[in-house]
């Protein structure tokens, strides 16, 4: 029995040995998110989420701008777009439920509808109208987009006060999430939509290999013309 | 720090007050007190968020903690032996406001892709709006278990709870040290039991996911933890042990509030939580009406989280998931199962279900090919062996788990190792259930998965060796759970009516 004892007791010594000597270099592989025991930058999810997760990134940093720049909006997702191309806001579900969800939360809007096919997706002037509205010179918060998501942008009404607005609008959230304005923002809620804006990002296709023929855009509905904010 | 300690505290301290209510003392009680109060708070949860009542948290965390204070007062106003030493309450109040504040401190909050996820439900909670806003996938796929967890963290305006990972994974280990104490406590020397112990703890402490899964904001430690103490606690209760520490009216408390609680925490954890129950649905040892709270428990958690999960499906015009019509009729089932279990199953099922499990496999390969179970086989080879971050953790667990099945001759132990040796077919058929075979890298869901059985399997492998060192078979005193606790004393079955109990 003793034999027994110290036989069983070694394996099981060996397999912490191996476990121990083995631990750091687990570590190293892991990288930095995935390691064991090191120390992360910050708690904040949405910090995380944008420095650390490119992924996350893609698929949130539009909505933490808005969380920054507008909290507690109404979000007005419009599924038609100009060219009648196949979009995510085109009423299939699955994309339909995500973005919601990416709004209320990360996005802090107070409200997310979508357009059924009645007045703005059925109004002939619609799709000329929005690719009418030139936002660039509105563009408060915008991002490359990658993999998992498009570019993107903000475009707000001139009155709307940004808080410390960056000359770069790519540097937004960056900005924001240093100064934690997207969980105190002193920004105003406001009400914007949500729409496929066909106008690739210059060069973007150069940069990360991922090519995306529009950009999600958030506009500010009182950016829109009176005729197509009142079928909203 | 101050909402997050006020949350923790609220959880652990119901716990707690609940597992001494029902006769759990000693060291254990903080670690068994956070099974207790977790698993009350998830199912307190899933009952706000399945009925028109408010999901705020700060509901879900008065509950968790009234509803066993109630308890707990009402016993010692009838003179009931349930006091709590102020001192020890003190000093654990204390240790948990150092850990908070330290993890807190640290940032130690280790994440992937579907942490996000988890969280953003958790947000949806906390808001009011999870049934009118959630998504189907993070219905389906998510589930409520970790969102619920975390939901307090909104009343502080934060996405997640720093230290309640780290928190499960302490007791996981006190756990694990505790049950090997008392399902062996009878069959091997003290000295034997106490290194083993010692060495079963060493073990998963220096495994490098175990300790990144303290702090890893996903439900894998929490199902592992729920899974010990389900088939961790049959063990003892079908032994016929009856700790000093943990009676059975306490050992059947825990099992019962861990069930629903393991139900929401994955898509696949009702099949697991029938796998870690059948041994004790077999066991003669165990009274026919702790078989069937069991099982009611599990058909009745199951059947109301999957209903919700198709009514929210129908109510917005969404296909029902295969997935989702298998759970509510498995729920059904065993809804419809609760009077069989007047007798204790036979033996053979459990051979049954094992070998039932391998040919459901074998039949989607030869249904849909074998092209799914190849390529998950490959990939999990690779991930077993560098690409999980397991090191050679899981390989060695594997070799131990492998030696003890071709030299160990303890019966009882069937207990332990049923759920860990069928995780490897369940593991595969899911594979084949959800259409996609399994990947190289960190975040394939089989490689995290492993997680789930990496504690039962510790606790098999050191019980195994503990009993080995016996000096004779094990022989248990067959103590009787006391008629006065859990009613009329059913005859005792071994042999060929139930899993033998020594």
């Amino acid at each position: 029995v003793r034999r027994r004892f110290l036989l069983l007791g070694a394996v099981l010594v060996a397999a912490i040995a191996v476990n121990a000597v083995q631990f750091p270099a687990v570590e190293a592989a892991a990288g930095h998110g995935r390691d064991a025991v090191a120390p992360g930058e910050t708690a904040d999810l949405a910090a995380i989420a944008y420095r650390e997760c490119d992924w996350c990134r893609d698929r949130y940093a539009l909505h933490i701008a808005l969380a920054a720049v507008a909290p507690g909006s109404r979000v007005i997702v419009a599924p038609s777009d100009p060219y009648l191309l196949p979009s995510p806001y085109d009423r299939a579900e699955d994309a339909a439920e995500e973005i919601t969800v990416r709004l209320l939360t990360f996005g802090g809007a107070r409200e997310v509808d979508w357009l059924d096919g009645d007045g703005w997706a059925r109004d002939p002037e619609a799709p000329r109208l929005v690719a009418g509205v030139d936002p660039v010179p509105f563009i408060t918060a915008s991002g490359p987009g990658g993999q998992k998501g498009a570019p993107w942008a903000i475009a707000v009404d001139p009155d709307r006060r940004v808080p410390d607005l960056p000359a770069n609008p790519d540097h937004f959230v960056g900005h924001a999430l240093a100064h934690g304005e997207h969980v105190d923002s002193t920004g105003q809620a406001g009400e914007f939509v949500l729409v496929r804006w066909y106008s690739p990002r210059y060069g973007y296709c150069y940069a990360t290999g991922f090519c995306y023929s529009y950009q999600d855009l958030l506009l500010e509905t009182s950016l829109l013309p009176a005729h197509l904010r009142g079928s909203l | 720090v101050i909402p997050e300690l006020l949350s923790v505290v609220a959880v652990l301290a119901g716990g707690c007050l609940a597992a001494r209510a029902a006769g759990i003392r000693g060291w254990v009680l903080p670690a068994l007190g956070l099974v207790a109060g977790v698993s009350l708070q998830l199912a307190v949860g899933l009952l706000q968020v399945v009925t028109p009542l408010p999901t705020s948290p700060a509901l879900t965390l008065a509950v968790t903690f009234a509803a066993p204070a109630a308890w707990w007062a009402l016993r010692w106003r009838r003179g009931d032996d349930v006091r709590i030493s102020v001192p020890h309450a003190a000093g654990l109040l204390a240790v948990l406001a150092v850990v908070v504040a330290v993890l807190r401190a640290a940032n130690l909050a280790k994440w992937h892709t579907d942490s996000f996820m988890y969280l953003m439900a958790g947000e949806l909670i906390a808001d009011g709006r999870y049934a009118s806003d959630v998504s189907t996938y993070l219905l389906t796929a998510r589930t409520l278990g970790v969102p619920l967890l975390h939901a307090p963290a909104h009343l502080g305006g934060d996405y997640f709870l720093t230290s309640i990972h780290a928190l499960l994974a302490a007791a996981t280990l006190a756990i694990v040290i505790w049950l090997l104490r008392r399902g062996l406590a009878y069959a091997a020397a003290p000295a034997a039991l106490t290194t083993f112990a010692v060495l079963g703890g060493v073990l998963l402490l220096t495994n490098n996911r175990f300790v990144f899964s303290a702090f890893y904001l996903n439900g894998h430690l929490l199902v592992a933890l729920l899974l010990l103490v389900i088939a961790g606690n049959g063990w003892l209760l079908a032994r016929g042990v009856v700790p000093a520490d943990a009676p059975p009216r306490a050992l059947i408390m825990l099992q019962a509030v861990a069930i629903p609680a393991l139900v929401i925490s994955r898509p696949e954890a009702a099949m697991l939580a029938v796998l870690a129950l059948l041994p004790t649905w077999l066991a003669g040892q165990v009274r026919a009406r702790h078989r069937m709270v069991t099982v009611a428990t599990l058909g009745a958690a199951n059947t109301v989280w999957q209903g919700f999960v198709a009514w929210i499906h129908l109510a917005r015009d969404a296909p029902l998931p295969l997935t989702t019509i298998g759970s509510l009729a498995l729920g059904v089932l065993l809804l419809a199962a609760i009077p069989l279990l007047r007798r204790p199953l036979r033996v053979w099922l459990l051979w049954a279900a094992e070998g039932g499990l391998w040919l459901a496999l074998l039949g989607f390969v030869a249904a849909r090919g074998p092209a799914n179970l190849l390529e998950s086989a490959g990939a999990t080879a690779v991930n077993v062996l560098y690409a999980g971050r397991w090191g050679l953790s899981v390989l060695i667990l594997i070799l131990l788990v492998l030696g003890v099945l071709l030299l160990s001759r303890v019966p009882h132990l069937t207990y332990l190792r049923f759920p860990v040796t069928t995780f490897v077919p369940l593991g595969f058929l899911l594979a084949y259930l959800r259409d996609i075979p399994y990947r190289i890298g960190f975040g394939d869901s089989l490689s995290r998965m492993f997680m789930h059985v990496v504690p039962l399997a510790v606790l098999y492998v050191i019980a195994a060796m503990a009993a080995a060192v016996a000096a004779r078979a094990p022989a248990v005193p067959q103590q009787r759970v006391p008629p006065a606790v859990e009613g009329a004393a059913e005859p005792a079955r071994t042999g060929s009516a139930g899993v033998p109990v020594t």
